[in-house]
């Protein structure tokens, strides 16, 4: 089975137990897809523009690296993601920024610009 | 059950982060009334955003389904070993009794 774009097929694929990692997976892009929402909304809220609005993202997104870390892998993140903390972190980071900035030009011009 | 709690959480500060919302737009409103330039909004209205998105977040985080382990060795752990040790036995062929065509037409013929 050729493999024409994305990541190479993870070699320890064997080590691991599908259905779970399918369902974190889940669980994670459900969390994700809520962050965006919020972390717009409140930007869009408090009127951020330009270069503070990506620095709003990235400490909202460090901020729920840390949440996710602490409340729901228990510090072993190598536990539930095969990847590990890079699979958290970083994976995401350019998904969840469209929809942040979905949801913050939508609040801001709900907010501020509506006359 | 922790679980609910997270999505009421969440509902409730989501609640919180509208008001916050309807806030400012009131805020712009009287600033514009007043002829006034908008500065930098109360900070009131800005803590009242800033954790009710931090209170928010936390209660989806809490709300979502908690991570299973995805090592072999956690779910191998759980199941006996006649679950993934089994192959199939020997097949046999003397049963109790013995019922062949053969048979059956010595009798009938005799």
């Amino acid at each position: 089975m050729n493999n024409p774009s994305g990541n190479p097929p993870n070699e320890n694929a064997h080590k691991y137990f599908q259905p779970h990692v399918i369902h974190n997976n889940k669980q994670l892009q459900f969390i994700r897809s809520c962050f965006a929402a919020i972390a717009g909304s409140a930007a869009g809220i408090l009127g951020l523009t330009n270069w503070s609005g990506f620095l709003f993202y990235a400490l909202s997104w460090s901020t729920l690296a840390v949440l996710l870390v602490v409340f729901k892998c228990y510090h072993q993140p190598g536990n539930y993601f095969m990847h590990g903390l890079r699979e958290l972190v970083v994976d995401g980071a350019i998904n969840g920024l469209l929809s942040y900035i979905l949801f913050h030009t939508f609040l801001y011009g709900l907010v501020h610009l509506y006359q | 059950m922790s679980q609910f709690a997270g999505k009421v959480l969440a509902l409730i500060s989501t609640l919180f982060l509208a008001h916050s919302a309807y806030s400012t737009y009131e805020h712009l409103n009287y600033l514009k009334a007043v002829e006034q330039s908008e500065a930098v909004l109360p900070v009131e209205i800005v803590v009242e955003c800033l954790l009710s998105a931090l209170v928010t977040l936390f209660g989806v985080i809490i709300s979502a389904q908690p991570f299973k382990n995805i090592h072999l060795e956690s779910q191998m752990a759980t199941m006996t070993i006649d679950k993934f040790d089994t192959r199939p036995s020997f097949v046999g062929f003397n049963h109790r009794k013995v019922v062949s065509t053969q048979g059956q037409l010595e009798r009938r013929l005799r």
